[in-house]
């Protein structure tokens, strides 16, 4: 099982080293504020409240087994570069850092950080991506060119056969179906289950219900988010 | 006697209580063969006749969001809550889609 270092304990540090946790990893959280250690505390395997731009300190913990350590200290610039410095001397496998702004990012990366997160505006370009069209459950950039998108199956596409889509010219390729099929509990209440088809064939029907899970160029993507 | 009062006429709250079931029921039954638009329909037209079915939105709620319609899905919930702020499975579909 791999050891995480969860350093900064805001938002976005906190969530990650909970939901390392309760996948069962071994999770050593640290912040400086009493506070914030105190609330995550029982959820994760160890918890400890220091200044971690202290360089005797940090050094203290004993951080040479850890595998990953996430510096989540992004708004205090300083500190950040400091911790990602400190980590690196002691050997931690692999850092990474969220960054608050593009000249932050890169001064993280010069210092160490093997990758640099953004969540911020990662988060602002989801929702900017699905407020901009409501048919997008969700969005991520997998490169400069290309993305993955969840998109409600247009009108069009409906008990259409993927085949029959004639999607390659787009250079879009639906890689699963999420479907939410109808059921009756056994409380004889309707509800719905939420199966997901990897790998879809040729001849599978597009459902009303359907979102599709699709790769590929924005432009490709862009041409089927237009379709009705 | 008893055969009687079998015989009275329904009230006009009841027979309007039970039109609104078989409704739903029909809604359902469209839901259930993925008919969806009609499922909506039908759960509208059940709200039409009686606004605070909370049957009716419930299940109302339950087809937009399998069409991802997930605004109107959360209103749907939202009313079900109004008229029932116990209702758990209004709730934990309502925070899900909040969530989202």
């Amino acid at each position: 099982m791999r050891q995480f270092a969860v350093i900064g304990l805001g938002q976005f540090g906190s969530s990650v080293a909970l939901a390392l946790a309760e996948k069962g990893c071994d999770v050593m959280a640290i912040d400086r504020e009493q506070d914030r250690v105190d609330e995550i505390s029982e959820q994760v395997s160890q918890s400890v409240t220091v200044d971690a731009a202290d360089e005797k300190a940090l050094k203290s913990l004993g951080m040479k087994d850890i595998d990953v350590a996430i510096v989540s200290t992004g708004e205090d610039i300083e500190a950040s570069i400091s911790i990602v410095l400190i980590l690196k001397e002691i050997g931690v496998k692999e850092i990474i850092a969220k960054a608050v702004t593009p000249i932050h990012g890169t001064i993280l990366k010069k210092v160490g950080a093997d990758r640099v997160v953004f969540p911020e505006r990662d988060m602002g370009e989801r929702i900017a991506e699905s407020l901009a069209s409501p048919n997008v459950m969700d969005y991520s950039e997998i490169s400069e060119t290309h993305s993955i998108v969840e998109l409600v199956a247009p009108k069009k596409f409906w008990t259409k056969k993927l085949s029959d889509l004639k999607l390659e010219d787009t250079k879009v390729s639906i890689v699963a179906i999420k479907r939410k099929v109808p059921v009756v509990t056994p409380e004889g209440e309707t509800e719905f289950r939420e199966e997901i088809n990897i790998k879809p064939s040729p001849d599978e029907k597009i459902n009303r219900s359907d979102i599709l899970i699709m790769i590929g160029s924005f432009e490709g993507i862009q041409k089927i988010r237009g379709i009705q | 006697m008893d055969i009687e009062k079998s015989q009275e006429p329904e009230s006009p709250q009841t027979q309007k209580k039970k039109e609104v079931e078989t409704i739903i029921e029909v809604g359902k039954f469209y839901f259930l063969n993925q008919k969806f638009d009609e499922a909506i329909a039908e759960y509208k037209k059940a709200i039409a006749l009686d606004p605070k079915c909370i049957d009716a939105f419930y299940n109302l709620g339950i087809t937009l969001e399998a069409i991802s319609d997930q605004d109107a899905a959360r209103d749907a919930f939202a009313k079900v809550l109004e008229l029932d702020s116990a209702n758990k499975g209004a709730q934990e579909h309502y925070d899900r889609l909040v969530e989202d």
